[in-house]
């Protein structure tokens, strides 16, 4: 069974939480192929007097791909305890036929050969064309990809909790109210970007001059939460630490993964918004 | 970044972990890539600065003659040839451009060959893992390795300039069962041909995260999240009714799904 949770990370409630999503991606089609197909594989082994212990399927992605920042092309792995196979075979072109629409290698103790993928018209793909019109490519985000790789795992966390960008810890009944405000802020952030906006294409004189014109605090306010840092530089580099696990189990009871994956690491951002520098500009006036 | 007119925003990672915890030997995964996308979301923008550089082919050769076990060498044997080099040598110094300035050290480490490309309004690294115990145990970046970017933003024809809302990172980490050294490790094979019910039906896994900074953050901030996963079983069913709909994944790579997911792959490719 493929077991599935969503989970909501519960140790984060009392952090300040950046919004994200995190999922685990596998080769569901590939595998839902191999399981339709797996009588059709055993026949053509039994006809090459290769027992069904000698072998086994698996889905997987090409690594080349991934390798080389392509994408995702879904990929189907035949294993073989063999210690050679003749690239004459007839079983690899049996083979490919059955596996084709996907990609396949075969591996034995010695080798591995990739084997022929079929058109639906019984000819033979061109390698780079079969990548370039099948593959989840990163280029278009993987718009014309034959088929997306699976999401078999997914978590997603959000600020609905209330504390987004404001400091200090709120109870129950705080939080609503905060929430309310930071939507009805953010709203204000609009109107004040139309206007402008409007302000910038009206009165180009008024507008985004770089020398300290109400517009360019108008500017301040979009950037900030509100209150001007006194030293008038973008010093906040605000550290965002993540840590990501992935636990894999490999055994029914699920009482202990087999694996974990983690990611970890720290970033730090530094942003310098336009009237930051203005507001640096006004001081240089003011000092000399 | 002092002397210019233009809003920006820097985004640098100060630490980057990959961790391997595993209970199992040959059935576990290894570390097969990671690929780190900073994203500005601004299509008035170019990136200013950005960091590690891509490593030339070169790089591995001179690591090859330098490591003084030339003997073993797979002299330009492509992107893997270098691998059991990469294991062999010691582990200082560094292996970007960007170390010319530092460190005159003469061994170099090489845990990843780096690509790094620039898209319009954002950067992507793709780090193949290549050092054989950064493949086991995750791969661990040095200061040097760690992707920077710093954008600016242009004025748009309103001569209106601002940065972003937001900067999206996206952290993904490829995983295989196949491992890099097929040589002398014939036990993997078997493994997985006799095991069938204990070993994942995946050979792959990738692992993406995604989130976005809010440009006005100002205080430290985290990004927690487990996953679980079963990807064993005689019987796994692999029911594509448990995609998710598409709006709730923001993540890019690939990812960003149809939202038909019914996939009929019979009529495909005509």
């Amino acid at each position: 069974m493929l077991t599935i949770w969503i989970s909501a990370s519960p140790i984060l409630q009392e952090v300040h939480t950046v919004e994200g999503a995190t999922c685990l991606i596998a080769a569901g089609h590939a595998l839902l192929h191999i399981e339709k197909h797996r009588t059709q594989i055993e026949t053509v082994f039994q006809r090459h007097n290769i027992k069904k212990s000698q072998y086994d399927a698996r889905a997987g992605f090409n690594e080349s791909c991934i390798r080389d920042g392509l994408g995702f092309l879904q990929q189907i792995y035949i294993f073989t305890t063999l210690s050679t196979i003749l690239a004459t075979s007839s079983l690899l072109t049996e083979l490919g036929k059955i596996l084709s629409p996907f990609s396949s290698v075969i591996f034995t103790e010695e080798s591995s050969f990739p084997l022929p993928v079929y058109k639906i018209d019984g000819t033979i793909w061109d390698w780079d064309d079969f990548v370039f019109k099948t593959a989840s490519k990163y280029i278009n985000r993987g718009s014309t990809a034959a088929m997306c790789p699976t999401i078999i795992s997914y978590s997603q966390t959000t600020n609905d909790k209330g504390d987004q960008m404001d400091s200090g810890t709120g109870d129950g009944d705080r939080e609503n109210v905060r929430k309310e405000d930071s939507k009805g802020s953010r709203n204000k952030g609009k109107e004040r970007d139309r206007d402008n906006h409007d302000n910038s294409g009206d009165t180009p004189r008024d507008g985004d001059h770089d020398s300290g014109h109400p517009g360019n605090s108008g500017d301040r306010l979009n950037e900030g939460s509100g209150d001007p840092d006194p030293e008038g530089m973008a010093t906040d580099s605000p550290n965002i630490m993540f840590h990501i696990t992935s636990k894999i189990y490999t055994n029914d009871n699920l009482s202990e993964p087999s694996q974990e994956i983690n990611t970890v690491g720290n970033l730090t951002m530094r942003v310098r918004s336009h009237a930051i520098l203005t507001q640096n500009l006004i001081k240089c006036c003011i000092d000399g | 970044m002092d002397n210019n007119q233009e809003p920006s925003c820097q985004v640098k990672f100060t630490k980057l972990e990959f961790g391997n915890v595993r209970s199992v030997v040959a059935g576990s995964y290894r570390q097969l890539h990671c690929r780190i996308i900073i994203d500005s979301q601004e299509q008035f923008s170019f990136v200013k600065e950005s960091k590690p550089e891509r490593t030339p082919f070169s790089d591995r050769e001179v690591l090859v003659t330098v490591s003084g076990k030339a003997t073993e060498t797979k002299a330009g044997g492509g992107a893997i040839g270098a691998t059991t080099a990469g294991f062999s040598v010691g582990a200082s110094g560094t292996y970007t451009r960007a170390a010319e300035e530092g460190t005159s050290s003469a061994i170099k480490r090489v845990i990843a060959k780096i690509n790094k490309q620039i898209q319009y309004c954002f950067v992507w690294w793709g780090f193949d893992i290549i050092d054989h115990n950064m493949q086991e145990g995750g791969a661990v970046f040095e200061e040097t390795e760690r992707p920077t970017a710093t954008f600016f933003f242009l004025p748009n024809v309103n001569k209106h300039t601002s940065v972003p809302k937001e900067i999206d990172v996206e952290i993904a980490t490829y995983w295989s069962l196949i491992p890099s050294l097929t040589a002398g490790n014939a036990g993997w094979l078997h493994n997985i041909v006799t095991n069938r019910s204990s070993v994942a039906q995946y050979l792959h896994l990738c692992q993406m995260t995604a989130f976005s900074i809010p440009t006005d953050l100002k205080q430290n901030s985290a990004h927690f999240a487990v996953l679980n996963v079963n990807t064993t079983g005689a019987g796994l069913r692999v029911n594509t009714n448990i995609l998710l709909p598409s709006e709730s994944v923001k993540i890019k790579s690939g990812v960003t799904r149809k939202t038909d997911t019914s996939f009929d792959y019979g009529n495909y490719l005509s």
